[in-house]
């Protein structure tokens, strides 16, 4: 189960990742 | 290893072909930005430039937040509706929230039962709504993402037609938001709308998104 919850982990990183960055992108350059 | 990657193919193949996708869409998109600048007489940006971009930002978003309306939506309205003789809905009789016991709830929770399944109050509250509420707030997210990529793409386009900026909440008004949100919405309605109808009649051997092959037509929530 722990590595399960390494998928689970990185799938939940890189949505939030993504999220965050461009919605900080998307405010800054304007 | 070799048992971590089993048991966790579905996933990680996922994972491994987002990745993909998303290289090649943004290695795409970054030689259509440049093309096109170059055409309009503008400069032409690095790839690294191109990946902190909002044009690659609202490329990606607008995707992305139609995906999570259309799990979202799934996810609720079949709570509430149903498809008899389809595997993607639940059973006839089966309609809406369902009892404490069929759900595994409180005093009908198992030991081996998730903690906030088990308990009473805001937390089971929340953990029986868990998945629509972070499938809800990435669909929400993802649309703010777009709206404001979108934004400064837009005005950036002002910006070369000398036309002046418009502001966030003056976007949010515009076709160009719009037709970027209901191009991917219809598409997904569509798919998914056409699986709750064709699971009725074809079938997939071997797939737990269909009935088993030998599976009477009107046989409805049963997956093989």
């Amino acid at each position: 189960l722990t590595w399960v919850r390494a998928v689970f982990a990185a799938y939940v990183f890189l949505i939030a990742t993504g999220l965050v960055v461009y919605i900080a992108i998307g405010l800054a350059h304007n | 290893v070799k048992r971590f990657l089993f048991e966790n193919s579905l996933s990680l193949g996922f994972l491994g072909i987002f990745l993909a996708a998303l290289g090649g869409q943004s290695a795409a998109g970054f030689h259509k930005y440049n093309e096109e600048a170059l055409e309009h007489g503008g400069e032409a940006i690095s790839y690294g430039r191109y990946l902190v971009s909002s044009d690659f930002g609202v490329a990606v978003l607008e995707n992305w937040q139609s995906e999570y309306l259309q799990f979202f939506l799934y996810i609720f309205a079949t709570i509430w509706l149903v498809q008899k003789g389809s595997n993607e809905s639940k059973r006839l009789d089966r309609v809406g929230l369902e009892t404490d016991e069929e759900q595994l709830v409180g005093e009908h929770a198992r030991a081996s039962s998730p903690g906030w399944a088990k308990a009473g109050g805001w937390r089971r509250h929340v953990y029986s709504n868990s998945l629509l509420l972070v499938m809800g707030s990435i669909f929400v997210a993802s649309w703010l993402g777009q709206s404001v990529t979108g934004w400064t793409t837009y005005n950036d386009m002002r910006r070369d037609h000398n036309e002046p900026s418009v502001s966030w909440t003056g976007y949010l008004g515009k076709p160009d938001f719009w037709e970027r949100s209901l191009q991917n919405w219809q598409s997904e309605f569509l798919a998914v709308g056409t699986m709750a109808a064709f699971t009725v009649y074809l079938r997939q051997r071997g797939s737990p998104e269909s009935k088993p092959v030998g599976a009477p037509h009107d046989e409805t929530a049963s997956s093989g």
